[in-house]
């Protein structure tokens, strides 16, 4: 029997609670060492989410009456809060159909950059960067472009002004002044 | 009564009524741009109430999620898209009037409407405050420690997924806060030996990161998108007023439905929508005309979703439980603001609370005011493709956090959680559940150890308190009421 059908999860739901479950562990094991006071929350909790997604991982093996606490149970009412996320589409111009990497990836990649790169050369110089390569990469109508990435670079601005933030300063920026 | 005195003549103040008008105003425009909300209005805004002093904060929050609510029908109505899920069921009747040429009298349905349930949810909560009040002086450190696991408890029973993901959620949002110095010891923890992560994980990056880098990557994952047909706004506003004051006791009833609904954590105005339409088409003389541009169903709806508003503070602002995934993000305002909600609340802070409540009667006249004139123009937002608006919200979110603590751990943060919740968001892990974990962790943890420290190590005070006893029972009945629901229905 292959692995792909003993469990009866999506691939990247199982990533997601081996994540819940390595993170678990980990404040399992390092708090082995500390005191009760310290100690005794994370170990409860840990030890809780450790349970918890081994329950779902195994859950079709679980008897009958305990696998319903641990299989979906659709709607209780209608719709929940986050049918904000489950919107219907409007007419949409949607071009994701025709791109083999999907957009969410993209945007994910680009925000990982952005702030990357932020932290390496200073947030004032990133934002503008990171707002021009999305609309590059999206395609976006060039009056549109020049329009975002002037607001981000006012935006930025009226952070580092208004409040002081040290948006200018960069990992590289600091080891080159240091030289 | 003095102490609603003193809440009117804290929000009597000019500073006060300008953050309650910008509130509205922002709220409104955020729940117009179909994909952005309530939630993440406020999430993006939470950064900068930081400068603000208390009160001021939490008006302006409570004017966008207010203003919001109302917002989104703008869209319902009138292009048959809900700007929020909170007017999902506007859409039945609200885009016929738009197609019979009645527009204007839909708007204005649901301009009243709002008003109206917003003002009678507040009266209602300060009626019931008093009864509260003796309620919550009943509870101690282990029942506020209880309470936090029960509404875990509660938000996993409502929510999509199983209880258990519900469960691991909440008590995963849990976990994550004892990162950084110990609360009753000064234990470092889980810090790699890292000084930025000294100070703990900021709630404020995991509200952002859920809420605003979530989202955004959900709504790319989904396609910005444009309202090609450009509505007719035609039909009379005085007609719309009129519909709504003739039918004053549906408007009262859906009301009571949505503030009976708001108080139950995780359901939201979403839940309510629905459910207030449903009861007007049960009891209605004409209920053919229900998705025909039936007046009553728009009332319904309408009046419902801004009662979800006043209904979901109450849990919020009495237990910390968030009604809302909105009020989620209000608790870590308050959190922020350094305010406990609790019993206190409503007793030393009883004129602070009310200023609240007070806030949705003010909030409410101003959407009556907005919606009767400039709410036309707002119809414009409707053709703004939120593909334009996700790289700024971006930016919003990693500048907003950064300014709070000027530390990079919380922009890492958000776009490690904003990753997370993605998949948490996909596969029905209750966000709610984790954002209550996380945001009430230390005071959890506080008030289970203190419950140790103080009365008894052995964790026997637990089951010696009646309280205590009926918030364990409660919370193992959520945990296995899927079991029994099995079994009654077998």
């Amino acid at each position: 029997m292959s692995g792909k059908e003993l469990i009866s999860l999506e691939k990247t739901e199982v990533y997601l609670l081996v994540l819940f479950m390595g993170l678990a562990s980990y404040f399992i094991y390092m708090s082995r060492d500390m005191v009760w006071e310290a100690s005794l929350f994370p170990q409860v909790t840990a030890g809780f989410v450790l349970i918890g997604c081994i329950l779902i991982i195994v859950g079709e093996y679980l008897p009958k009456s305990l696998r319903s606490i641990v299989k979906d149970q659709g709607d209780l009412f209608v719709r929940t809060e986050f049918a904000e996320s489950d919107l219907p589409k409007n007419e949409i111009n949607n071009k994701n159909n025709s791109k083999r990497i999907d957009d969410s990836v993209i945007t994910s990649l680009l925000l990982s950059i952005y702030i990357i790169l932020g932290f390496m050369i200073g947030l004032l110089w990133a934002t503008p960067i990171f707002v021009i390569a999305y609309s590059l990469i999206y395609k976006l109508p060039k009056f549109v472009a020049i329009i975002l990435t002037l607001s981000s670079a006012l935006i930025s601005l009226g952070f580092l002004y208004l409040l002081n933030l040290p948006l200018m300063e960069g990992v590289v920026i600091k080891m080159m002044s240091f030289k | 009564m003095s102490e609603i005195v003193e809440a009117v003549k804290m929000l009597l103040s000019l500073n006060v009524i300008i953050w309650i008008i910008v509130g509205i105003l922002l709220g409104m425009i955020f729940g117009a741009i179909p994909g952005i909300g309530a939630t993440l209005g406020m999430a993006i805004v939470l950064p900068f109430t930081i400068s603000l002093d208390g009160l001021s904060a939490f008006v302006t929050l409570i004017g966008i999620y207010h203003g919001a609510t109302y917002g989104g029908s703008i869209t319902a109505i009138l292009i048959n898209v809900p700007g929020t899920a909170a007017s999902a069921a506007s859409t039945f009747d609200g885009y016929v009037f738009t197609k019979k040429g009645r527009a204007k009298e839909a708007l204005a349905i649901s301009a009243v409407a709002s008003a109206a349930g917003g003002i009678i949810a507040a009266i209602v909560l300060i009626l019931v405050s008093p009864i509260l009040t003796e309620f919550l002086l009943l509870f101690g450190t282990p029942e506020n420690f209880l309470m936090t696991i029960l509404g875990i408890a509660m938000i996993s029973v409502v929510s999509k997924g199983s209880v258990m993901k519900g469960y691991i959620s909440g008590v995963f949002g849990l976990m994550i806060t004892t990162v950084g110095i110990g609360i009753m010891s000064p234990t470092v923890r889980f810090t790699f030996d890292y000084l930025p992560l000294f100070d703990g994980l900021s709630f404020l990056a995991l509200l952002i990161g859920l809420f605003a880098v979530s989202e955004m990557i959900i709504l790319e994952k989904k396609g910005g998108g444009i309202a090609e047909d450009d509505p007719e706004i035609k039909g009379s506003l005085v007609t719309g007023v009129m519909h709504v004051i003739s039918n004053y006791y549906l408007t009262t009833k859906s009301t009571m439905i949505g503030l009976a609904i708001g108080a139950i954590p995780g359901a939201g105005a979403s839940v309510s929508n629905f459910f207030a339409y449903s009861e007007s088409m049960r009891a209605s003389k004409n209920p053919d005309m229900y998705g025909q541009g039936s007046e009553e169903g728009l009332i319904a709806a309408e009046s419902a979703n801004n009662g979800t508003v006043g209904g979901s503070l109450l849990p919020t602002i009495a237990f910390g439980i968030p009604g809302s995934t909105a009020t989620a993000v209000l608790l870590g305002g308050f959190i922020m603001h350094g305010l406990r909600p609790g019993p206190s609340m409503f007793t030393e802070n009883l004129d602070l609370t009310f200023a609240m409540f007070l806030t949705l009667i003010i909030g409410s006249i101003l959407i009556l005011f907005l919606g009767m004139t400039i709410v036309v123009k707002l119809a414009k937002l409707t053709f703004v493709n939120s593909k334009y608006l996700i790289p700024i919200i971006m930016v919003f979110s990693v500048l907003g956090v950064y300014a709070v603590r000027n530390n990079w751990v919380d922009v890492f943060t958000i776009a490690v959680i904003g990753f997370i919740g993605y998949f948490m968001i996909k596969y029905n892990y209750s966000v709610i559940a984790f954002v209550l974990g996380a945001v009430l962790g230390p005071i959890a943890e506080e008030n289970f150890l203190r419950s140790l420290l103080l009365q008894n190590p052995d964790g026997i005070v637990f089951v010696t308190r009646p309280l205590s006893i009926i918030l364990i029972l409660m919370t193992i009945v959520m945990l296995v009421s899927p079991i029994l629901e099995k079994k009654q229905a077998a």
